[in-house]
């Protein structure tokens, strides 16, 4: 019997998760990864190459825990891309191979979306290729509402007057989020979202919190393990904040599809165009893009993280403090790795903060600050 | 008087292209240089890697930022100085539509030009095939492109572009052997690279030195590596000089299940029975300079017809930890016989250091070669893989 498992990969996790439960895999052949703690990323480092990114150490050292609860089937990245991303795949199930596990690999380019489908059908209970698709699209609208409901969550706990009570909501929304089965259900509920926010949080109305946007690498600024719950700790700092990537850039085939859509990340990467014309794989254009962007809209600083040795980012980081120093944005550069210090990680984003605010005092000369509500925060 | 009076020179001075010598232009470096030599331009190369192109290098870049990407900073600083009307960083990505180079390339010509100051004018050239597609025309685009900034005769522009094919063709040829050549090298009949010196009396080992053509080929980046293994009375053959089809071969065993062990020649298979074998779709080490690291050292971890690999890695290459891993990964699964060392350069890396690490492989594989067998106790205590 195929055991199907999955590296944790932030919010994908929950989308796998549902996925499989469209697909009708029934649950003891599904072994969700768990979430990851000091231990998966121990042992992902102790079997990995001594170089390799962060991200591959921790996505092996959640699979090595699958498969130690009785996987055999794995899905991961694969194909070819540009950074080392595609091969986590393939050396992986080297590794794996190594140390005794009997494991299956179903490599998934997301460039290939008909090899995508295909895995999918393979997995499914019966499903023919129609049946597949109807079900892979509750991934993308799903995505959506997550996607949401994430940005609408790194708001109001910034500006909350109650602690505890958006995680609350956002539990409560997840939980029916996930039970939804119809589109046309999910899709209304999508248009509820920020109601139900804005109805349950009572907000500080006089806030005036600094707006920080995080760049960087995808599975660092989605992975909580890795970025050490940097929203959190910046919306405990009374800032508001948003990532800038998101899985939408894999997950929303309509719009890759439908050319008078353009996706969020070919607007990142346009502004880039100036400073990296072309794409160097990763996250490296949208990370300057989405800087120069943020700016353009009035926001305060940016938080740039990525994993030590990642070269696309490593790229990007040498251009960044002349985009910094071109449009008088701040950034900071964070590297995170397997050994990161949490303490050092909170003072270097206290200090930023700190030295944002009195920029921004400068900035401001005395005038009195604008009302930050969702509308006006939210630039989708 | 003007600096251009004040050379003699009654004909139109010649355009100067700045070539920094470093990563790429190891690999293409004859290509390169007959292009811009036949359209009329004078081709100025750094100096060759030196204490100060390093330093300069590693106090430009980032800190995480690899050896040679570091040396490149230098080597272009090093250009800043001369009078030079174009400098020469081409965008490359791939050139085959599976393989991918490192992604550092694409942006590196952005990256000099927003981080230097009083640089010429970039040219740089952007070619992808595996992500854009690009093929003959983009190719013969951008000769144009580029030829026309020399000269206005575009039958010039062909004849350039064409001999300078000619000429990376030739260069080629000239470095990578047959598989013939091999087979005469590995039974000890004919030398590839300079002999080794028998000043010792010792027995010669042959030893595959394996790495980046921008590591091995850079006698400052790499310590003098040759020439330590000379004197130490090893032969070597470098892995870019390994047969193009021996490697490409162990290429796609490297995607077969149990790594192809069983068929010794799989690109002879039908392509049915072959299909069958590899473990999955989307299974490729599409980096395409690895290709001959991990190939080299698969064959003759597999062949066990010489004595060691030394691998030169430089540090925090991002593919290279790529094919490290598969090469570990195939010399445990074979059991394989033949050390494989993998020393790792950086900007710190002390000369005695390097030396003693070489010296120490050279004893160990002279142990070898005599008893048959490494002690235990020199295989506990080593850093190399000893299997």
């Amino acid at each position: 019997m195929e055991i199907v498992t999955y590296p944790h990969f932030g919010p994908l996790t929950r989308l796998f998760k549902a996925v499989f439960q469209v697909l009708e895999v029934p649950e003891e052949r599904i072994v969700p990864p768990s979430v990851p703690n000091k231990r998966t990323l121990d042992l992902g480092s102790e079997h990995s190459p001594e170089w390799m990114c962060t991200p591959f150490k921790l996505s092996l050292g959640s699979l090595i825990e699958s498969l130690e609860r009785g996987a055999n089937h794995v899905f991961q990245i694969g194909g070819i891309g540009t950074c080392r991303a595609s091969c986590y795949g393939p050396v992986q199930r080297v590794i794996i191979e190594d140390l005794g596990f009997n494991a299956k690999f179903s490599n998934i380019d997301y460039h290939l979306p008909i090899d995508m489908l295909k895995d999918f059908k393979m997995v499914s209970n019966g499903f023919n290729y129609l049946q597949t698709l109807a079900a892979i699209r509750k991934i993308w609208v799903k995505n959506y509402s997550l996607d949401l409901t994430e940005n609408l969550i790194n708001f109001y706990r910034g500006v909350e007057t109650e602690k505890g009570q958006t995680d609350k909501v956002a539990e409560e929304i997840y939980d029916e989020l996930f039970s939804l089965t119809r589109i046309r259900k999910i899709k209304k509920f999508h248009k509820q979202i920020p109601k139900i926010f804005k109805d349950k949080i009572p907000i500080d109305k006089d806030a005036d919190p600094l707006k920080i946007g995080i760049i960087g690498e995808i599975y660092v600024v989605l992975e909580p393990m890795l970025h050490l719950d940097i929203y959190r700790r910046l919306n405990d700092l009374g800032v508001v904040c948003r990532n800038t990537v998101s899985l939408k850039k894999f997950t929303d085939i309509p719009a890759k599809i439908n050319p008078f859509v353009k996706e969020y990340y070919k607007v990142y990467r346009e502004k880039a165009k100036p400073y990296i014309q072309q794409y160097c794989g990763g996250d490296g254009q949208e990370s300057i893009g989405a800087t120069i962007l943020l700016r353009e809209l009035g926001w305060d600083g940016m938080v740039h993280i990525w994993p030590f040795s990642c070269m696309p980012e490593l790229s990007a980081q040498t251009v960044i403090p002349v985009v910094s120093h071109n449009y008088n944005m701040p950034v900071l550069p964070m590297v995170v790795d397997e050994q990161t210090g949490e303490t050092g990680y909170q003072t270097r984003l206290e200090a930023f903060v700190d030295m944002l605010k009195i920029k921004r005092e400068n900035e401001r000369n005395g005038q009195p600050p604008e009302k930050i509500t969702w509308e006006t925060f939210n630039y989708d | 008087m003007s600096r251009r009076g004040s050379s003699g020179h009654q004909r139109k001075q010649k355009k100067r292209v700045g070539i920094p010598r470093g990563l790429l232009y190891y690999y293409f470096d004859a290509m390169w240089e007959s292009f811009f030599k036949a359209l009329g331009a004078e081709v100025v190369l750094s100096s060759k890697s030196n204490k100060k192109i390093k330093d300069d290098g590693v106090i430009e870049t980032l800190d995480d930022e690899c050896y040679s990407t570091k040396l490149y900073h230098g080597h272009v600083l090093d250009l800043a100085n001369e009078r030079l009307d174009y400098l020469f960083v081409p965008r490359f990505a791939s050139r085959n539509k599976q393989e991918v180079g490192c992604p550092k390339f694409v942006a590196l010509a952005d990256v000099l030009q927003h981080t230097k100051e009083n640089l010429p004018p970039i040219i740089g050239p952007y070619y992808s095939t595996s992500r854009e597609k690009h093929g003959f025309w983009r190719l013969v685009h951008i000769i144009f492109d580029i030829g026309f900034k020399f000269t206005k005769n575009p039958f010039r522009i062909i004849y350039a572009a064409l001999k300078s094919l000619r000429d990376h063709r030739k260069s080629m040829k000239a470095k990578i052997t047959s598989e013939k050549i091999l087979k005469q090298w590995e039974r000890s009949e004919i030398f590839l690279n300079d002999p080794p010196s028998t000043d010792n009396g010792d027995e010669i080992l042959k030893v595959a030195l394996v790495g980046h053509s921008y590591v091995i080929n850079d006698n400052f980046a790499s310590l003098d590596v040759r020439k330590k293994l000379q004197e130490l009375g090893v032969d070597i053959i470098t892995s870019e000089q390994m047969p193009r089809n021996l490697l490409k071969r162990q290429l796609l065993r490297l995607s077969m299940k149990n790594y192809g062990l069983e068929f010794p020649e799989p690109e002879k298979l039908p392509k049915k029975e072959l299909e069958k074998q590899f473990v999955g779709k989307n299974d490729y080490l599409y980096f395409e300079f690895e290709h001959e690291i991990v190939g080299t050292a698969m064959h003759f971890l597999e062949s066990n017809t010489i004595d060691g690999i030394l691998m030169l890695v430089n540090f925090i290459c991002g593919p290279v930890s790529v094919t490290t891993e598969y090469a570990k990964q195939f010399a445990k699964k074979i059991q394989a016989e033949t050390p494989l060392a993998i020393l790792t350069l950086d900007a710190h890396t002390g000369e005695a250091g390097f030396q003693t690490r070489l010296e120490a492989f050279s004893d160990i594989l002279r142990m070898k070669k005599s008893t048959g067998l490494i002690p235990n106790s020199v295989k506990e205590k080593s850093d190399f893989i000893l299997l």
